[in-house]
């Protein structure tokens, strides 16, 4: 993405320095642009053409999936009953924003101050990433307004989805109230965040112990399935400390991704205080990712010898299972170790994204690729795939509000 | 019965939470009351079922039609006049869906000289892995051996049909506004609570389907097993499968000859996701205390080691 | 030596006469055989299936389908063990036993407080069917498609899709 107009930059300098309570809010929402500033600079992004293609096709789509049901835009397979839209983006894009509670711990918990510029970037990631989960699955259930159902009208307590569905929005709750000093120091509401200031250690363990417990119970929904996955694709005892922990390094390579991402398009709107330690996160954001790889291979041959399925990795299905786990964890975290070694921060960043891949790729291969791996092989409608991609840009486009505008890059001056 | 069914429910519960708050799953497991622990049930003793000889059926699919007639749906096509083999397209492709909650499949085995025919249907477990997955119990156990379903309260997140190892439930994908499970309710509404046999059992011209208490049908099943030993395979289907189902297999080949998955584990599916439910009073109970605890120890070490360098300090607290 | 003669006769004797006095009875149930019988169980859906005994007769004995209560003993081994002579029954036809509704509430708790060997007796369209069946896919003589012994009834409700709806494309 192309850096904004000089206007733009000039106008943070006006609405960070100047006396932003004096300034309206709407100002803030238009980066204190005047409309028709801000509408050129819309359309000279090219971004933004292409993000309103995807939308253009993919909302009339999403209209024909809330007319005539999820048939119209999917193959509605009685045998894949989970697809894309949940592959990717729930299971995908949960421990993609595992990065929320990772570094709160990080900054609140150990009191890692040297990471505390990232702190706020790897909240709203974690924060984007739960909603966006939520919306992809409003587009997937069957009649998503009765979403609140499990916690209001009818409760089935022993389900391990009962326990995603109350985690899910209980930490979506956490996650909000932790993003609320950030808003509020943009809204000028300094009470709502001084008082939310005061929570702040409860709301991180209290992150911990639900992320902890729905990242695992994700994995433990497919231990409803122990005889229709591929063995080495289901561990019952170990599945949920596998999502656990592959959690923890996917949501750790997001924000190494997600930060280069910024850096390079939208440098403008950090401040030196982010652009200068970035690099040095970066390293240490690989050197506990990279921990926890090495714990999750670890846990991985466990299971594999705890399930006696050496033999099953000489199949071709073996041989597709070592090719997730050599190319989506044992190459980043070689990557890693010899990257924070020796300080190649930009080859550490490619690390990162081969690991978001590959925790993508391990989670579409749990739900889809190699569930009912007996039966045919479901292969998403483009519809199915096109709906995702109009998800994504709108998790995009929102994701680039708020980065525009509240303070996540750089600290809020009064 | 009203009153046995909101029982039945009560189990599943209790047995998870038994796995969640160990102290009073002791209390529970101690009471002698059979259905008070988990261990210890092997489903009602008023489980009806159904057991099915497939060295009876002739694949005339009345069956399919009877079931069709009985909940309003659109009658099977390709329906014979007369009794042969099926047409090639009604061999193994078919599954139960949401138009039709029994189907009949044509396999041939090298092992036996006549097409086997296979009917498939909801097998109503004795602990439902649909019923188990459910977030909004929407399944209910009746006493009578049912696994039925209320569509009032589904979201149609389709877990059931991920959990149910023999892939029965099917979802209306074709409808935005009652996108909802269908599945064979063994008739439950309008015969079995009624003391009827089910539609398709009551259209079987060979009764190759027998109706009865599933204690005694094991018996028959035994007993065909004991009195005609070469004709059968000589295990029943449905005994032990996911811990036990209301509909029971008599087969004269192995069971993966003619369709059946034979590797559906024998322990219920709950089995497999009480080891995660176990850690969840675990992480409930310890990480308040242990993060709290990390906190107070990173406060003080900052305090004690503020001119200490950064990197002095131990790396492995990122790793958490 | 006289004494042999005299038992040899005698042994005669009792065996005519046996023959004589067994002549009776064997011909009292022949005329009680009858010709056609009528197989309207399922007259709701179908004509009744003429089934030609006399036919039948010719062709099998009585012990294939009668079990043991035709005068026969049982070839089977699993009923011969108990029924080792055959006796003629009041009643030998196969609804005496085998019930239109085998599946029905209260008899399944009947049934299933009993400890009796009969555990698994088929009902009656079940045995019909399995019987007649049975036979005639193995012998590959006789009728075995549905419309070969079933007249379908064209006036009443008869369900659709019981081979009945390709019947007007038929």
């Amino acid at each position: 993405m192309k850096p904004l107009s000089g206007n733009v930059t000039d106008s943070i300098g006006r609405h960070t320095v100047g006396g932003a309570s004096s300034q309206r809010l709407l100002d803030k929402v238009f980066l204190g642009l005047s409309r028709r500033d801000y509408l050129s600079q819309f359309l000279a992004n090219p971004v933004n053409w292409a993000l309103s293609l995807i939308l253009a096709i993919g909302i009339p789509l999403l209209c024909q999936r809330y007319l005539f049901g999820l048939q119209a835009i999917s193959h509605g397979s009685q045998d894949y009953p989970w697809g894309v839209l949940l592959g990717f983006g729930l299971f995908g894009m949960v421990p993609l924003s595992a990065s929320g509670f990772l570094l709160s711990t990080t900054v609140e918990i150990f009191q890692r101050d040297d990471f505390r510029p990232i702190e706020r970037l790897a909240l709203l990631n974690g924060l984007l990433g739960y909603f966006f989960a939520v919306v992809f699955l409003l587009v997937d259930l069957g009649m998503p307004w009765r979403l609140t159902y499990p916690m209001v009208v009818s409760f089935g307590p022993a389900a391990v989805l009962f326990l995603v569905a109350w985690h899910v929005a209980t930490y979506l709750s956490v996650q909000i109230a932790e993003m609320v000093p950030a808003v509020s120091e943009w809204a000028d509401w300094p009470g709502l965040k001084r008082f939310v200031k005061k929570l702040t250690l409860g709301l991180t363990i209290a992150g911990i112990i639900l992320s902890t417990l729905h990242q695992g119970a994700l994995g433990a929904l497919f231990c409803y399935a122990p005889a229709k996955i591929h063995p080495l694709w289901i561990a019952p005892e170990f599945q949920w400390l596998h999502f656990f922990v592959s959690s923890i390094f996917a949501g750790l390579c997001m924000v190494i991704v997600v930060s280069w991402l910024v850096r390079k398009t939208m440098a403008w709107r950090c401040d030196h205080r982010f652009l200068d330690t970035l690099d040095e996160i970066t390293l240490g954001l690989a050197k506990g990712a990279a921990m926890a790889m090495i714990t999750y291979l670890v846990i991985k041959i466990v299971a594999i010898a705890h399930d006696q399925e050496w033999l099953l990795l000489i199949s071709g299905w073996g041989l597709y299972y070592l090719l997730e786990l050599g190319l989506g964890t044992l190459v980043p975290l070689i990557i890693f170790a010899y990257g924070v070694r020796h300080r190649r921060v930009t080859m550490v960043r490619w690390g990162a994204l081969l690991a978001v891949a590959g925790i993508v790729w391990n989670r579409l291969n749990t739900v889809l690729i190699c569930y009912n791996y007996r039966l045919h092989q479901e292969i998403p409608y483009w519809k199915e795939l096109w709906v995702v991609l109009t998800v994504l840009s709108f998790y995009f486009i929102v994701y680039r509000f708020f980065l525009y505008r509240i303070p996540v890059l750089f600290e809020w001056r009064d | 019965m009203k009153e046995e069914t909101r029982r039945g429910t009560t189990f599943t519960r209790r047995s998870l939470l038994k796995g969640m708050v160990a102290a009073v799953a002791t209390a529970i497991s101690m009471r002698p009351s059979r259905d008070s622990s988990a261990h210890d049930f092997h489903g009602y003793d008023s489980n009806r079922g159904v057991l099915v000889d497939l060295t009876r059926c002739i694949g005339c699919r009345s069956c399919e039609v009877a079931c069709s007639q009985e909940h309003g749906l659109a009658p099977p096509d390709g329906m014979l006049e007369n009794y042969q083999p099926l047409e090639p397209q009604y061999r193994e492709t078919r599954r139960p869906d949401h138009q039709a909650f029994t189907v009949v499949n044509q396999y041939q085995s090298p092992l036996y000289d006549h097409p086997l025919f296979k009917k498939t249907q909801c097998n109503h477990c004795l602990e439902p892995a649909c019923l188990t997955a459910c977030f909004v119990n929407a399944y209910t156990k009746t006493p009578e051996g049912a696994v039925i379903y209320n569509e009032s309260v589904c979201v149609g997140c389709r877990t059931c049909m991920v959990a149910c190892p023999f892939s029965i439930p099917a979802f209306r994908y074709d409808s935005a506004f009652d996108a909802q499970i269908m599945k064979c309710n063994f008739c439950f509404d309008t015969r079995l609570s009624k003391g009827r046999p089910p539609a398709c059992v009551e259209a079987c011209p060979m009764e190759a389907l027998t109706f009865g208490y599933r204690d005694e049908l094991l018996k028959i099943a035994r007993k065909r097993l004991r009195d005609l030993p070469g004709r059968y395979h000589r295990e029943i289907y449905g005994e032990f499968e996911a811990g036990g189902t209301s509909w029971l297999y008599l087969s004269p080949v192995p069971f993966e000859e003619a369709g059946f998955d034979t590797r559906v584990p024998r322990q219920p599916i709950l089995h497999f996701v009480k080891d995660f439910l176990a850690v969840v009073p675990m992480v409930l109970t310890i990480w308040p205390g242990l993060f709290a605890g990390i906190y107070l120890l990173a406060k003080s070490n900052k305090t004690a080691d503020n001119t200490t360098s950064k990197e002095d300090k131990s790396d492995e607290t990122i790793e958490r | 030596m006289r004494l042999e003669w005299y038992q040899l006769s005698l042994g005669i004797i009792v065996t005519i006469c046996s023959f004589v006095a067994g002549e009776p009875l064997a011909t009292e149930l022949n005329r009680k055989v009858p010709e056609m019988v009528v197989l309207d169980s399922l007259s709701n859906l179908y004509e009744g299936v003429s089934f030609d005994h006399a036919l039948h007769d010719s062709y099998a004995s009585c012990v294939e389908c009668h079990h043991h209560v035709a005068g026969q003993p049982s070839a089977d081994p699993a009923c011969s063990s108990c029924h080792r002579s055959g006796t003629v029954d009041i009643v030998v036809d196969c609804k005496s036993c085998h019930l239109t509704d085998p599946f029905y509430g209260d008899l399944l708790s009947a049934k299933r407080n009993l400890s009796r060997y009969h555990i698994d007796m088929t009902g009656l369209i079940g045995a019909y069917h399995l019987n007649c069946l049975g036979c005639h896919l193995a012998l590959t003589t006789g009728p075995t498609g549905c419309l070969d012994c079933h007249q379908r009834k064209r006036n009443d409700s008869l369900p659709q899709g019981i081979n009945g709806t390709h019947e007007e494309t038929e």
